[in-house]
């Protein structure tokens, strides 16, 4: 019987073989010859690598001693310019790991035969890399344009394996596959992302057999108790980064598996159970319990900068500030009774001080667990527990909440980072519970404002005073810059006045920065300059824009795969005022006007231009503004159309002449 | 008062003073005020003592610095490299508050030994660091520490740099160098201060020199400075020099090329299927320069670089049969494969090193023979000129070096010793951006059509010829994004060439078609015409301080922008730019502006003059620098109906 048993397995086996062996190119010298002779990809004309396949196989090691990951790739190199990092491999692996069955060929033509360079085991090398970690490395002999190659290594007891992407940057894939062989016994939910729908096999000889762009397995071994699991994609074409279209992680062709420990034969050992079980053991009552927990050590925190203050808004802005220029964040893990003694621990630790410290002080506020735009999003089926990248504090007050993270520098109080904004988070608490963290809140606004006088004594020159109060996105870098080097800042504008302003004759004689260290006002560059348009010139085209919300448009393609994305919500406001003065008058003023995308309008622009003849002067002001919110594919051409006519706008000019004696 | 109670108290005083003197020995508030202005850090006390005196070379450092500000954050991580020639030991620290009180010591535990992989370009080396952060953020602190390295070569002394970085100021610093009476150590100091205590004691047969600098001020390196080192350095180099091995004689550039030739000697057999490959190739070529191509192209089409250089393969190479074997190496390795196949066709060749680098021409001390060279290349001697052979770079034209290695001293390593010579300089006809650019406007129309035609030479090439060879289209199409210069427009084609030969300057030409949005601006009396050129031609050199250093601008560069515009017909110019120039030692712009039958023809011709400038005439080239970028952003044109 057991030998009856083998020989089936033997058969299934084979049979899983023959049907792989259609995209194992390596085993067909005739598939070779043919590709070694392509010298461009027949789909993809512009690749300078194609992969034929990649697979990647996760699977238990006999009698539960672990978890071993194979990996397969064959590829050919069109250009070896564009290989990247595909030939010279790197595997990191704990101490106790083990990398085997490392082996390599690479194949050329060779006068029109096939010609294979073997990867020799002394070639593969190993780096000590820390105490616990060592890296496996070794680099493809013999590649030249034109070459074949295909390798593969087993990691025994390495990284978890769980995340395949089909997709890859710049390189099309011919076909791609992930399977994921854990006893039946494990919990586990896959999450695909893709733009095709995988059609669901539950026979491993239809599913190795199927003809499908994108197909899936799901059986349960006949013999033992091993559930397989596969995903295959075919085709898949290069990622290419668009621009406003968000990050690369949302949009590739993807499955993402979801290990939650073990279950079956009477015993149930998930990891997490549910987000809110899971909120009470490991979170309110575990890792994070000492954000609800009484201090009595922060009773004198804070007390005197908040006694005169009667506001509870003003109150938590003040108490958010005073944590976040006193804690300076660094690696440590530091309790909340001690971290205001040391100024200084993680974000964590310091997230859990400020909940704690607002609790002390009377607010209702607790802690949320999100994970941003570059790792995967939280799912609110699947408790994706390790996606979790960052702990911000929540205070409320009357009914609104408003999050916080003391530990970035520069954020006003209520604004978090962009990537921050990603969708669903979990709130800790006592009873745990879920939230939408979108940028409904994160509006940049900015207001400038340039004034141009004439300079009484001086024939043709005017002082040109530009005061730009910056949005928050828009500070952060200038907030950088000037705390890296306030006198390098200065001196940038000083030496580089063309930068603001093209008009020959412009120069910029003084530059201050206004709250600096006043978060709750907004950060103000202040420009003093002037602009001489010389004795001899009788009319002068002057571009009025000091600040345009864009100066090329944003979106360069028509054809897009993604849709358009708006991170935060943009307010532009900018005014000039133009005083002529006595020797020159208005030739020509660029128009009013107006222009919406969308329907209720989703971006809008709208300028107004008037000539004050009694006082001589022109005033421009023009206001742009967007909504954090995303656009289909399908009207990105018209958003792109759209933004051709504000451009359009931005190039009018003012043109002015002398006045004729 | 008895006897006891006196020398009790004496003693209790005594006690107390220590206390006070270890508690107050880092104190901030110690810190002389004028160290303050521009320091991120102050360097309290360093010392570095090298003792050549044994058969190992035994380094001790011990150094105190105090951080101002997370800026300088970095400086307190104590870093200790080490490599298979070397090992660290004795190491110690202890953390600061601002008032000098010890907050911890160093634990031993939790030093950190890790592999730099990962942090250099190098794939596979042997060089490893023993790291340990406090990780303290409260401002202001300091910390100490104190390590050994003993290394069994001395070829690589290190070189004393009391300022270790700019912003960083300098309570005092002190250097001792240990060898026997009589040992020959050669050095030399770079931009040292001038109040440098010197001294020197003996043990027994050993003479022990020292320098000490004390109060230097914090400073801002000014870009391209043109320096070998911008911040006081003081370099040394044992006459009898040992590496492995390996023993040689650095007392001139001639035997320390020997030396460098001797650990690479020999290297250069290759399997006898790749011998006869390269004659086969080579056989029906007429001249060696067509053989020197033709292996060229050989050796870019089939190898790639890998950086292997663990142990002593940082600087011997990889046999000519091993890289044979694999088709990869690093500089070396492809050098000495190169240097192979032309032996196989019996043409000599000689590996070379040298300093590579954008920013590293003509930073070789030729006056100080030490190892400064950081790359190795191959030249091939021939009756009429070298040929220089960048053997890494499977896109250069054969014979041409590129900015990497270009205009700079290099030594040519021969079984007759070294030979510092001169790589060739690109001269502003061999490097130069040659563009003209027909635009028809069409006024009832939204957009213009544009014909660019670039010619790209010699340096001005080097990143173009890259991308082109990367064959990556969307690599091409972001050249053009940053080349093309207009809010919007449609490509309708795009065509390059390259013109690679063995004696030319390389050459990559350019032809584009487009349709381009935004260039007129139709008002109700006239028509605007707004062209961008927004081309880049001088370097930002600026920094937060007044320029005291001279500035060096290293390359000899030349654009010709020709604009064509061809007047829309029922149109004439109203208002057009006028002839401009502007001529400083350093650099040229002249725009000349003429109208000819329905086209206004303008033409911008930019030169730069290579060479070290003073720093009085900075504020100009900046002044100029601003007003060449004014003149190079825009056309501005308007037209009216006839």
């Amino acid at each position: 019987m057991i030998k009856n048993i083998i020989v089936l397995a033997c058969f299934l086996f084979a049979g899983i073989k023959i049907h792989a062996q259609e995209f194992r190119i390596e085993n067909n010298r005739d598939s070779i010859l043919f590709y070694l002779n392509q010298t461009t990809s027949t789909l993809y004309p512009d690749a300078g690598v194609e992969v034929f396949y990649e697979i990647g196989t996760v699977e238990n090691l006999p009698a539960g001693s672990g978890i071993s990951y194979k990996y397969e790739i064959a590829f050919k190199v069109y250009n070896k310019e564009a290989v990247g990092n595909l030939l010279d491999i790197v595997i990191p692996k704990s101490r106790t790991g083990m990398v085997r069955k490392v082996s390599g060929t690479t194949f050329n033509l060779d006068n029109g035969n096939i010609h294979e360079t073997k990867l020799d085991k002394s070639d593969v090398l190993l780096d000590d890399y820390s105490d616990d970690l060592d890296v496996v490395k070794f680099s493809i002999p013999g590649v030249k344009n034109g070459s074949i190659v295909c390798y593969q290594y087993t990691c025994i007891k390495g990284p978890f394996v769980t995340n395949w992407n089909f997709q890859r940057e710049d390189i099309p894939v011919g076909f791609s596959q992930f399977n994921f062989h854990l006893s039946s016994f494990s919990l586990i939910t896959p999450q695909v992302s893709s733009s095709v729908e995988f059609k669901s096999f539950d026979s491993q000889k239809r599913f190795e057999k199927s003809k499908d762009k994108a197909a899936s397995l799901n059986v349960l071994q006949e013999f033992g108790d091993l559930r397989l699991r596969s995903w295959k994609m075919k085709n898949i074409p290069p990622y290419i980064k668009e621009p406003l279209s968000g990050n690369k992680s949302q949009h590739l062709e993807k499955v993402n598996v979801f290990y939650n420990g073990m279950s079956g034969g009477g015993y149930h050992y998930p990891i997490v159970e549910s987000w809110d079980l899971f909120n009470q053991k490991a979170w309110y009552n575990g890792a994070l319990k000492q954000a609800f927990e009484r201090y009595k050590n922060l009773d004198n925190i804070g007390a005197n900068e908040i006694k005169d203050l009667k506001d509870s808004l003003e109150i938590a802005k003040k108490l958010y500030y005073l944590v976040q220029k006193n804690i300076q964040k660094s690696g440590k893990s530091v309790d909340v009774k001690d971290l205001w003694n040391v100024k200084q621990g993680n974000s964590i630790s310091t997230a859990m001080f400020m909940c704690a410290l607002y609790k002390n002080k009377g607010f209702y506020s607790d802690l949320v667990l999100l994970a941003n735009k570059g790792s995967e999003k939280l799912n609110p089926i699947l408790f994706n527990v390790s996606d979790i990248t960052n702990c911000v504090v929540r205070v409320v007050i009357d009914k609104v909440a408003y999050l916080i993270d003391p530990t970035e520098k520069d954020y006003p109080f209520a604004y978090l980072p962009t990537y921050y904004y990603n969708g669903y988070a979990r709130i800790v608490n006592v009873s745990g519970g879920e939230m939408d963290i979108t940028p409904t809140l994160a509006q940049n606004r900015t207001f400038s404002n340039v004034s141009i006088k004439p300079v009484t004594d001086k024939d043709g020159e005017f002082k040109v005073t530009i005061n730009n109060k910056l949005g928050v996105y828009s500070a952060l870098g200038v907030r950088a810059a000037w705390k890296e080097d306030s006198l390098a800042f200065k001196k940038k504008f000083l030496d580089h006045a063309a930068d603001v302003s093209k008009t020959l004759g412009f120069s910029i004689n003084n530059v201050a920065l206004e709250n600096f260290d006043n978060l709750e006002e907004r950060l103000t560059l202040v420009l003093d300059g002037k602009v001489n348009f010389g004795k001899e010139t009788d009319m002068i085209i002057y571009d009025p824009y000091f600040y345009k919300s864009f100066s090329e448009n944003p979106l360069k393609e028509v054809n897009r795969k993604y849709p358009v994305e708006f991170d935060y919500i943009t307010r532009d406001y900018f005014v000039l005022q133009f005083d002529l003065g006595d020797q020159y008058e208005v030739e020509e003023l660029p128009q009013s006007r107006a222009i919406n995308f969308g329907d209720p309008a989703l971006i809008r622009f709208a300028q107004n231009v008037g000539h004050d003849t009694k006082n001589n002067s022109v005033k421009l002001s023009y206001k742009y503004d967007n909504d954090a919110t995303f656009v289909s594919i399908e009207d990105a051409k018209d958003l792109k159309d759209y933004f051709a006519e504000v451009l359009k706008n931005f190039n009018q000019k003012l043109i002015i002449k002398k006045k004729e004696k | 008062m008895n006897i006891k109670a006196a020398i009790l108290s004496i003693v209790a005083f005594f006690l107390l003073s220590i206390t006070h003197a270890q508690n107050t020995k880092f104190a901030v508030a110690s810190i002389p005020q004028d160290l303050l202005p521009q320091a991120n850090a102050i360097i309290r006390n360093q010392k570095i003592t090298i003792d050549v005196t044994g058969k190992n070379v035994i380094e001790q450092h011990q150094f105190a610095i105090t951080i101002l500000n997370e800026k300088a954050n970095y400086l307190a991580i104590l870093r200790a490299f080490y490599n298979s020639f070397s090992s660290v030991s004795k190491i110690n620290g202890n953390l600061y508050d601002k008032d000098g009180k010890k907050l911890q010591s160093l634990r031993k535990d939790r030093i950190a030994d890790v592999s730099t992989f990962g942090s250099s370009y190098t794939f596979h080396d042997d060089l490893r660091v023993k790291l340990y952060d406090f990780d303290h953020k409260q401002y202001p602190y300091t910390v100490e520490f104190e390590y050994e390295i003993k290394t069994n070569n001395n070829f690589f002394l290190p070189y004393w740099m009391p300022q270790l970085s700019e912003h960083v100021a300098v309570e005092q610093s002190e250097f001792i160098l240990g060898h026997v009476k009589g040992a020959i150590i050669n050095r030399k100091a770079y931009n040292m201060p001038e109040n440098v205590e010197t001294g020197v004691y003996y043990e027994s047969i050993n003479e022990f020199e020292r320098w000490k600098v004390k109060a230097i001020k914090a400073t801002t390196i000014q870009p391209q400075d043109g320096a070998v080192s911008s911040l006081p350095m003081m370099a040394f180099v044992p006459q009898n020099v040992t590496f492995a091995k390996f023993e040689g004689d650095a007392s001139s550039w001639n035997t320390l090329g020997l030396f460098l030739y001797n650990i690479n000697k020999d290297r250069d057999n290759l399997p006898e299927a790749v011998k006869t490959k390269a004659q086969s190739l080579t056989a029906n070529a007429k001249t060696d320069q067509e053989k020197i191509s033709i292996l060229y192209k050989f050796l870019q089409d089939n190898t790639r670089y890998v950086a292997n250089e663990y142990g002593l393969a940082g600087w011997q190479t990889f046999e000519a049969a091993e890289v044979a074997k694999l088709n990869y190496g690093d500089c070396k390795g492809l050098s000495n494969y190169m240097k192979a196949l032309l032996k196989a066709v019996e043409i000599p060749s000689h590996l070379v090193v040298i300093n590579a680098g954008a920013e590293n021409v003509q930073k070789t001390d030729v006056d100080f023979v030490r190892n400064q060279f950081n790359h190795m290349i191959l030249c091939v001697p021939q009756e009429q000129d070298t040929i220089w052979l960048e053997c890494t770079s499977t896109t250069n034209a054969p014979g041409y070096l590129g900015s990497f290695t270009q205009n700079r001293k290099a030594l040519i390593l021969t079984a007759e010793g070294g030979d510092l010579v001169n790589t060739p300089q690109y001269n502003k006809k061999s490097s130069q951006l040659d563009r003209t650019i027909e635009i028809w406007l069409h006024p009832d129309q939204d957009k213009s059509t544009v014909q660019w035609k670039t010619k790209y030479l010699g340096l001005l090439q080097d990143d173009l010829s890259s991308l082109l060879k990367s064959g990556s289209n969307q690599n091409i199409k972001k050249h053009i994004q940053k080349a093309v210069p207009y809010k919007e427009y449609d490509i309708l084609s795009q065509k390059y060439e390259q013109l690679q030969e063995i004696g030319k300057v390389p050459m990559v030409t350019e032809s584009i078609e487009m349709n381009v949005g935004h260039l007129i601006e139709p008002m109700s009396k006239r028509l605007l015409v707004n062209i961008p050129i927004n081309q880049s031609v001088m370097a930002d050199l600026s920094s937060n301080t007044k320029r005291t250093q001279p500035f060096e601008l290293n390359k000899d560069v030349q654009y010709i922008l020709n604009y064509k515009i061809h007047i829309p017909e029922g149109y004439e110019i109203e208002m057009a730019p006028k002839n401009y120039t502007i001529e400083k030692p350093f650099a040229k712009l002249s725009s000349s502006v003429n109208e000819a039958a329905k086209m206004l023809v303008i033409e911008y011709h930019f030169e730069q003059n290579a060479g070290t400038y003073n720093a009085s005439v900075f504020d100009e080239y900046v002044k100029m620098r601003n007003s060449v970028n004014q003149h190079l952003s825009t056309i501005q044109l308007s037209m009216v109906k006839k």
